[in-house]
């Protein structure tokens, strides 16, 4: 078995669990976010730019065998900390993913510094690579492979480009508390030991751990002599990550990237590039998330290579305050209207000035509008770089499919400092304004581009003629008949059947100056019962937490009768309470608010 | 069973107490804010602050939209990154012992960018247009919902119509009065036409228990009606109290 090291905490803060929300979202499906995040990690560790970076999934399932020495040490823990472990595990099976890329730099970094780059992706949560002129390098999105796995593990083995290292470590989140007497830490690693001088893990360097390691997880690649990379492998992968939709994100996501050559996918043996990227796209246009570009992936695809490989029209702006309004009814743009109004494709190269370190530097970026076919969705992407920003789009988008490419290096450096850690949209917080200022950048650059895709619209759309009816909602208007619900079924609509008469509940609830009592209700019937009483304070959480700094029970007024009483922490135990039964407890703070719940059960009836 | 024991002696306040939006703008966000039911917050006192609560994604904002007695019906968002986040009106004291004790809340519930009311049915329409020296006009159709057409050059037309004090509380009161005279001239009873009745039902609402007089042979109770409308809708949303505080504010800046 290869040891995992689960640490002490010592002195340090801890935080449980995983920073998920920005990456566990309602609004993008997980297998998006997941193919997002390795994609473009791949993509900002390319090594030859003249060479496309390859990133490949593939899914195994099989007995646990070999890959059991790497991971039992994990997993003893979690069951340990009473953290989930799958069912599968104890039949001795085992599913999991690899993601390996190729013409990649791998994790870099001195392996004994813990702010070198390799120890910035294991240790230094929420740290990359991030000097302005690169970007990702393998940032806060490792969270996304960890959120990945039902176990919450990841490993990973690394070539390195610059010195031809080899390094394997692995991460699995534990919680923290006190476990064999020691206040442990919220994450274990696959590390032979803890290198306290430096604070960081002395790994497990030896040959048959590296070469048993890529046997175990069917890591294939950095075989030759040249080849770099880094190879990951998550355990019980949630069943939402599948090939087919991990081909569409890819697709809806990094389109432009597969097209120009920069960027080569495989998924279990199929190899998206830029001669099969048309195929997979009809083949799995079912699985794409975006409706617009799932009904006309073609189109989607039509537009961006207008982009890559069409003529552009340059337009130049130069008060970025005023966006394109000095544009509007020039006799360049009435021309290009008249363009889209025939039903032609319009490139556009928008030239602009961007303020960087102290220079004014003329930035571009291209984009290509057309009018939307009658009856399909308007599409609506900006790229950075190849990946989009599926954020950045007109708040209304009538009639106008747009498609932006951002691939000027100083403009794209400067987007990937406004979009924050998720790479959805273009942000203006205070850590980002700060982040800006360091590089004397202005945010009127990120507020133009935010802006773009309606302002285009605005300059090429003739103006929105429907009134709208919410403006003046909030004085003028009234209830609507089905108040906002679909109209029900003529089935619906046959009269209910009459509800049940109410369940009498065995106890009432009263509120005291400052407590609360619970007495026998004098219309139930079914006496004697059991019933137990949780009380804290509210949080706005519907399940409150208590801490027994919060009120400890024995320094309360409690008052019982009528039954047999069990305290214990928050909660009051009654037993055979009768019908004049009452549980009395005051001395709560007043300046907070209670939630209390009852529970009530009777006894098994003996024959 | 459970159940929440207010020992702080908070009031429940219904969310439809009052209509929160959010609105964005090309480079900001803001919230509004309109009372709908003003009994609601009888029982506070008068210098109470209102506040917002946004939360979404550990982010928390709360925006101050002033006193009860001069509530604000806009301000900006700090954090222009909320998208859909949870939000919960509260009423605070500021008087005494007890200054920032919280005398009301509603419940959260989630609002979005730019969200249309479902349950709500606009019966104003609004349209920017290019009215020349004009700044708004009412258009009276015969067969659709009038429309307040808002001269286009105005910036973000469509928020300062429907936040601004000046015009809300001087424009409504026109709009209501040459709407109603309209419909009076118009037809000498309930039309059944749609836009009609649903007009005819919010005075309802506004003024409880006056029907239109539409069979009425004097002219000056019909004036008498739509006068008592306009009083009615003017108290209900407290229209000079707004002017007034902005026209303070105003001289603050000078």
């Amino acid at each position: 078995m290869w040891k995992w090291i689960w640490p002490c905490v010592h002195s340090n803060p801890t935080t449980e669990g995983l920073d998920t929300e920005m990456f566990d979202r309602t609004d993008y499906p997980y297998t998006d976010t997941f193919v997002r995040e390795a994609i473009q990690n791949s993509l900002d560790a390319r090594l030859d730019k003249q060479k496309p970076v390859t990133i490949s999934f593939r899914f195994h399932q099989e007995p646990l065998g070999e890959r059991k020495p790497f991971l039992e040490g994990a997993i003893a823990q979690r069951k340990k900390a009473r953290l989930r472990v799958p069912a599968e595990w104890d039949e001795g099976k085992i599913s999991w993913i690899t993601i390996e890329d190729y013409n990649a730099k791998g994790l870099s970094g001195d392996l004994e510094k813990r702010s070198s780059d390799f120890w910035n992706y294991w240790l230094n949560f929420g740290v990359s690579n991030k000097d302005g002129s690169e970007r990702g390098g393998r940032g806060i999105g490792r969270v996304t492979f960890l959120i990945a796995s039902q176990v919450q593990t990841v490993i990973g083995l690394t070539r390195r480009s610059k010195d031809a290292k080899t390094a394997a470590c692995g991460m699995c989140v534990l919680k923290s508390g006190e476990f064999d007497g020691e206040y442990k830490s919220t994450h274990t690693y696959l590390a032979s030991e803890e290198d306290n001088s430096r604070y960081i893990y002395k790994l497990h360097e030896s040959e048959i751990f590296h070469r048993e390691l890529k046997e175990a997880f069917e890591f294939t690649g950095y075989e030759d002599s040249g080849t770099s990379g880094l190879a990951l492998a998550i355990p019980y992968p949630y069943s939402e990550l599948n090939p087919r939709g991990i081909l569409a994100s890819a697709i809806e996501h990094f389109a432009p990237a597969i097209m120009n050559g920069t960027l080569q996918v495989c998924v279990d043996g199929i190899s998206l590039n830029a001669s099969s990227l048309e195929e997979i796209a009809n083949d799995v246009a079912l699985n794409i998330h975006s409706m617009a570009i799932r009904e006309n992936v073609e189109r989607y695809l039509q537009l961006i290579k207008e982009g890559l490989t069409g003529e552009l029209v340059e337009i130049s702006v130069s008060d970025l305050r005023n966006g394109l309004q000095s544009l509007k009814d020039t006799a360049q743009i009435k021309e290009l209207q008249k363009k889209i109004d025939s039903d032609e494709l319009v490139g556009l190269c928008v030239a602009f000035p961007l303020e960087w370190k102290r220079e004014v530097h003329t930035v571009r970026l291209k984009t290509i509008l057309a009018r939307t076919p009658s009856g399909f969705a308007c599409i609506d992407r900006l790229f950075r770089e190849g990946m989009s920003l599926p954020d950045v789009t007109a708040k209304i988008a009538p009639g106008l499919d747009m498609i932006t490419l951002v691939d000027d290096e100083l403009l794209a450096t400067y987007l990937n400092c406004c979009e924050g850690k998720a790479h959805l949209d273009l942000l203006e917080s205070q850590m980002i304004r700060e982040k800006l200022d360091g590089y004397h950048a202005n945010i009127s650059v990120r507020r133009f581009i935010k802006r773009l895709p309606s302002d285009l619209r605005d300059l090429f759309i003739p103006d929105i003629i429907e009134p709208d009816a919410n403006i003046f909602d909030a004085f003028f208007s009234i209830p609507k008949a089905n108040n906002g619900n679909k109209p029900k079924k003529e089935k619906d609509r046959q009269d209910p059947p009459p509800p049940p008469p109410p369940k009498v509940p065995a106890f009432i609830v009263e509120p005291l100056p400052d407590g609360f009592r619970y007495k026998a209700n004098p219309d139930y019937e079914g006496w004697p019962v059991n019933a137990l009483v949780r009380a804290a304070y509210a949080d706005g959480s519907r399940k409150p937490d208590w801490s027994e700094f919060d009120f400890r029970i024995s320094e309360l007024g409690t008052k019982h009768e009528g039954c047999s009483m069990v305290i214990n922490d928050n909660e009051f135990r009654m037993s055979d309470c009768t019908r004049d039964c009452s549980l009395e407890v005051t001395g709560f703070d007043t300046k907070r608010e209670l939630d209390t719940r009852l529970k009530v059960w009777k006894n098994a009836q003996a024959d | 069973m459970r159940r929440r024991i207010r020992l702080t002696g908070r009031k429940q306040l219904s969310r439809t107490s009052a209509a929160i939006k959010i609105m964005e703008l090309p480079d900001k966000k803001l919230l509004t804010l309109c009372v709908n039911h003003p009994d609601d917050f009888k029982g506070f006192p008068k210098n109470s602050r209102i506040k917002i609560k946004l939360n979404e994604n550990k982010l928390v904002e709360i925006l101050d939209f002033g006193t009860l007695d001069s509530p604000q019906t806009a301000v900006e968002m700090k954090n222009q990154y909320f998208s859909s986040p949870s939000c919960e009106l509260r009423i605070v004291n500021t008087d005494g012992d007890k200054a920032g004790l919280l005398l009301g809340s509603t419940d959260s519930w989630t609002l979005n960018v730019d969200d249309k009311d479902k349950s709500k049915k606009g019966i104003l329409r609004f349209l920017p247009a290019d009215l020349g020296s004009r700044t708004w006009k009412l258009q009276i159709l015969d067969d659709d919902y009038p429309i307040v057409q808002i001269n286009k050059d105005i910036p973000n037309p469509s928020l300062w119509a429907a936040t601004d004090p000046v015009f809300i509380s001087t424009a409504f009161p026109a709009i209501l009065l040459q709407l109603f005279t309209d419909i009076f001239e118009s037809y000498s009873a309930d039309p059944e036409i749609e836009w009609i009745t649903d007009w005819l039902a919010w005075a309802e609402v506004i003024m409880p228990g006056e029907k239109a007089p539409f069979s009425a042979e004097d002219d000056k109770d019909k004036e008498a009606w739509i006068e008592k409308l306009i009083d009615s809708f003017a108290h209900r949303h407290r229209l000079s109290q707004r002017l007034i505080k902005h026209l303070d504010s105003g001289k603050e800046a000078l």
